[in-house]
């Protein structure tokens, strides 16, 4: 590339890094002049270990975007291998090259690890584990997943017991005085703005498409200091919009308390688990409910596609797989008698028992000593192999989703130019845990097969 | 390539440590909260885990403990 074109490319760098410095969080923070063109994310996760349920949220099974997410990585690997393989030729192209390629490495890497036989044993599974967690790593740092597809989900709240609204608890919060909190239609058409006086929650005292005189109050502040102050209307018209909404902010947040009348006293009706978003009532103060009746509606809008792996469902899963495979591969590569005895190891202890019975008490006490240590030591063992489970979910999970909230802290602060870096990391990052994920099951399987290391 | 078998394994230590004492510390908990007793569960429960933990990791590193003594001391394999 020429001088002019590197030149060229630095200044464009440099332009997109300052602007993302002017519009990003830290610009808004320096109180830099705002560049509203930019769409700053929300760092906003509304469950963490698991996806958000986008379709049959109701349902028994909710299809949750993270496991779309899977089922678009299958496609998508599937795809990219039958491409590969479609016309396939002795002298490979480009796309066949590097498939082969990438095989050949794979074989290569298995077959060191766990010799021929086992290699090829060991290769279907290990090489779909290893494809399937690098797709995943690699397809979520695509732009269409995470935060820019949304889909609206509307939850309903309802009570469980019948009983009186006692108190509303989500209140709409104003984050900066002169907020704009609802808007006014005058009889000639003219729109009006109610600003707050102070920051903080307050409490709405009419609703959309009430008409209102001059000196009404709209809202009413809850806060401590400000405690009972009235946002008055300042002409007189129609209610036009709440500007302000009631958010859902923590998972299971209590939303309503209800005086049942009988022994359960007041309940409190808590927000559904891991579901942020805008909450809308349905009821008043003073109501009467009954029994299932609604008293909210929250709206949440998920992305449509969220990484898979930062689902602590699907990585556990793979990892059940990952270890049931390994202790199948130990079960029928060294028969049930010496698989079962690495885990419950008494033949020592038995040994001893009847030397002692026999009157050997020294020799006996001795070898019951040393069955008593081995008992303990299968235990070992099988406490380690019942870890390797947990600790392949979490590893892959935590890896992934720190990765994610990286990125988009990144993008947070400065967007554009400084989220480059991250992604490059990220793209090392997924071939690592793909690998490690790969190999781990291939090093426990080759060690439980036990044949890891004498064929080479 | 006897290297790569090793370094796998000890991937998994860390985990193996920390499950370990985690998982005694949370079940002497339970126990403690179980029986009302105020600590005693939860410091055996440490001391369990931190026994479980010490062993099972010398288990893990034996072969190359062993390894290790065998190539200083001249012995090829």
């Amino acid at each position: 590339m020429s001088r002019r074109g590197c030149g060229l490319i630095g200044l464009v760098v440099l332009i997109l890094f300052i602007v993302g410095l002017a519009g990003g969080a830290i610009g808004r923070g320096m109180n830099l002049p705002n560049i509203s063109i930019l769409k700053v994310p929300t760092l906003e996760i509304e469950s963490f270990f698991r996806g958000e349920a986008v379709f049959l949220t109701d349902g028994p099974f909710p299809i949750t975007n993270t496991l779309i997410a899977s089922w678009v990585t299958i496609l998508v690997a599937t795809l990219f291998a039958f491409a590969a393989t479609r016309k396939m030729k002795i002298i490979p192209g480009r796309l066949q090259g590097l498939v082969e390629m990438a095989m050949e490495a794979l074989i290569n890497f298995i077959e060191s690890v766990a010799g021929h036989k086992n290699g090829r044993r060991f290769l279907p599974v290990i090489a779909t584990i290893f494809i399937f967690v690098m797709f995943n790593a690699y397809l979520a740092l695509l732009p269409i997943y995470g935060p820019s597809i949304h889909v609206t989900v509307k939850s309903e709240i309802a009570t469980e017991k019948a009983g009186t609204v006692v108190e509303l608890l989500v209140h709409p919060i104003a984050e900066e005085a002169d907020e704009s909190i609802a808007v006014i239609e005058t009889a000639d058409g003219a729109r009006e703005e109610v600003k707050i006086p102070a920051a903080g929650d307050f409490e709405y005292r009419v609703a959309v498409r009430e008409s209102v005189s001059e000196g009404q109050p709209v809202a009413v502040m809850m806060g401590t200091t400000q405690a009972g102050t009235e946002v008055l209307a300042p002409v007189a018209g129609t209610i036009m919009e709440l500007t302000v909404e009631r958010r859902i902010e923590e998972s299971e947040q209590p939303i309503a308390r209800i005086d049942t009348g009988g022994e359960d006293g007041v309940i409190v009706v808590n927000s559904p688990k891991d579901k942020l978003g805008e909450l809308e009532y349905d009821v008043a103060v003073n109501q009467p409910v009954s029994t299932d009746d609604e008293i909210a509606v929250l709206t949440s809008t998920p992305p449509l596609l969220r990484s898979a792996s930062t689902d602590i469902n699907m990585t556990l899963a793979m990892a059940l797989l990952a270890v049931l495979f390994i202790e199948l591969m130990g079960l029928t590569g060294r028969g049930f008698k010496h698989y079962i005895s690495e885990y419950i190891n008494v033949g020592e202890l038995f040994r001893g028992m009847k030397l002692f019975l026999k009157g050997k008490v020294v020799d006996g006490l001795m070898a019951s000593v040393t069955g008593v240590i081995n008992v303990i030591i299968g235990g070992l063992e099988f406490i380690s192999h019942m870890t390797r489970m947990v600790s392949f979910a979490f590893r892959l999970f935590g890896n992934m989703t720190a990765g994610e909230i990286l990125v988009l802290s990144a993008t947070f602060l400065i967007p554009w130019i400084m989220a480059m870096p991250f992604y490059g990391l990220e793209l090392l990052i997924g071939f690592i845990q793909a690998l490690i994920f790969g190999g781990l099951t291939l090093v426990f399987a080759s060690i439980a097969v036990g044949h890891g290391s004498e064929e080479h | 390539m006897e290297k790569w078998v090793y370094a796998f394994r000890f991937i998994g230590i860390g985990w193996y440590i920390a499950l370990c004492i985690g998982g005694g510390i949370l079940g002497g908990l339970w126990l403690d909260r179980h029986f009302e007793t105020s600590i005693i569960f939860t410091l055996a429960g440490v001391f369990l885990g931190l026994v479980v933990a010490a062993l099972g990791t010398y288990r893990m590193i034996e072969p190359l403990i062993k390894e290790q003594n065998d190539t200083t001391s001249g012995g090829k394999r």
